[in-house]
């Protein structure tokens, strides 16, 4: 399960999609707008993405998260455009048969998302605005 | 013809969301399109130098990899999803 969405986010169909009877562990993260940021009042956010390449960033983490755990599944959805405060802008679930596995996987493919997929945020406050860098932010 | 595709503070700083690049050379590379881009745009130097190129859809790093019209070549600036 892997999308670009531009409407508010639902963890319970990615919880779904990463079940299965042999599972005994999912883990999930959800990436939420919060109110500050470098010491400003944030008022809301704005994402963009180049899409096909994003899609295919993500689909090789994915990848190379199964390549390093054992497994069952990993669910990613990336909102853009306008989200307001507290609106998840990302959704990640691993599952696995032990909790290790899915928790190490849930790290490393949100890490890998912030530092390589093409998508870029705009921060606005009352008296201006800034597009973000993960690297140093 | 070359088109880049560019995002984020290049496509608001350039006003556009796709640089047309016309060069005269039959052999082209990422350095020649880096080039004319700081040229057109000295006063993006800043940006241009923390972006980098993805050929359809792929990073490349090595800015002597060539080019032809018909790659899909877009300028990624540092990214901030998540």
């Amino acid at each position: 399960m892997l999308e670009i969405v531009e409407t508010p986010l639902l963890l319970q169909p990615l919880l779904d999609f990463v079940s299965a009877p042999h599972v005994g562990a999912v883990s999930s993260f959800s990436g939420v707008v919060r109110n500050h940021n470098l010491g400003k009042g944030v008022l809301y956010l704005e994402y963009e993405c180049y899409a096909p390449m994003a899609l295919k960033e993500m689909q090789a983490i994915i990848e190379q998260a199964h390549q390093q755990w054992d497994l069952h599944q990993i669910a990613v959805v990336h909102r853009v455009g306008r989200l307001e405060i507290g609106e998840s802008a990302v959704m990640i679930a691993t599952s696995s048969a032990h909790r290790r596995e899915s928790l190490a996987a849930l790290g490393y493919v949100i890490d890998t998302l912030k530092a390589t997929v093409p998508i870029w945020k705009k921060e606005y406050w009352q008296d201006g605005s800034i597009w973000l860098d993960n690297c140093c932010g | 013809m070359y088109k880049i595709l560019v995002f984020a503070q290049l496509r608001e700083q350039l006003g556009q969301p796709q640089v047309d690049i016309e060069l005269p050379q039959a052999e082209v590379t990422l350095i020649d399109l880096s080039s004319y881009l700081l040229a057109c745009f000295p006063e993006q130097r800043a940006v241009l130098e923390a972006s980098r190129f993805a050929v359809n859809q792929v990073y490349v790093s090595d800015l002597s990899h060539p080019v032809s019209p018909n790659d899909e070549i877009a300028l990624i600036p540092p990214v901030s999803g998540g």
